[in-house]
């Protein structure tokens, strides 16, 4: 059986989700069940949930909200410019 | 594989965006991400000759660009002071000591979590509060949940403890979940109980 200190120290030490199957039941047994640090640790998991999903979309939309302003492209322009 | 489709000259207008975006979220800096950039391009037009089309250009330039991040990181790190009488109070606590956590009932999510994820839009809030994480904190929590650096890895780059990294993390996570609840609320998504 996990001790708290063992969960805590996998979830910092890991992405819940890139866990191997059978760490990932034990840490969720433990955290499902455990009055002491379960919901302090089910936030941690939740929060890397979402950065995995943050992720995934990322890779897959290659969304680009952040745009180059026109001076900054001309800027690296100028500089590949001049290396070559 | 060089050809006219993926040289050099094609770099700006076609992964330029994406790329910026891919730094800005793991630096929270304009500047710092343009450079990023930069030097990106500058060193892949060194390494051009060696790159051997087996991964599209963009994910190429993706790789060098991650190593430029990370020595930003690390650089910038250097300036950075770490409040250690606060860090100290946490490390000290009973809980974290026998536990490993710091705070046993820590406040409900506001919204539903699970649900949240789901929506594209939640996305977008999760994109800003990212790149909204104050300086310190976002840098070793960008190495450690978006680029997966191992603690150890971080502990050497940005020279902190390994429980002076917890508490880093501790408190970005705080920050992020934070950030979330005001900016997201079930309102805009479709969960409804």
């Amino acid at each position: 059986m996990l001790t708290c200190k063992q969960v805590s120290k996998t979830l910092a030490e890991n992405r819940y989700y890139e866990l191997s199957w059978s760490q990932k039941v034990g840490l969720f047994m433990h955290i499902r069940l455990c009055a002491v640090c379960g919901k302090a640790n089910q936030q941690i998991v939740d929060l890397q949930t979402g950065i995995r999903k943050f992720l995934a979309r990322e890779e897959k939309e290659h969304f680009t909200e952040v745009k180059l302003k026109p001076e900054e492209r001309e800027r690296i322009r100028q500089r590949m410019n001049d290396k070559t | 594989m060089v050809d006219a489709d993926n040289g050099p000259e094609t770099w700006l207008d076609d992964h330029g965006d994406y790329l910026l975006q891919f730094a800005y979220v793991r630096l929270r800096n304009r500047a710092a991400a343009e450079d990023a950039l930069q030097e990106t391009f500058l060193a892949a037009m060194k390494a051009f000759e060696r790159y051997d089309g087996k991964t599209p250009v963009r994910y190429w330039l993706r790789g060098i660009l991650r190593h430029k991040v990370v020595d930003y990181i690390r650089k910038a790190s250097r300036e950075v002071a770490v409040d250690d009488t606060e860090n100290t109070e946490i490390l000290d606590s009973f809980r974290f000591k026998a536990f490993g956590i710091h705070d046993q009932n820590p406040p409900d999510w506001k919204f539903d979590p699970q649900n949240a994820f789901e929506r594209k839009e939640f996305m977008q809030v999760f994109y800003d509060c990212l790149s909204h994480l104050n300086e310190n904190m976002g840098q070793a929590f960008a190495l450690r949940e978006l680029e997966g650096l191992s603690t150890e890895e971080i502990c050497k780059q940005l020279k902190l403890t390994p429980n002076n990294l917890w508490v880093i993390l501790h408190r970005a996570r705080k920050q992020l979940k934070s950030c979330l609840e005001s900016n997201w609320t079930e309102g805009d998504g479709v969960y409804e109980c």
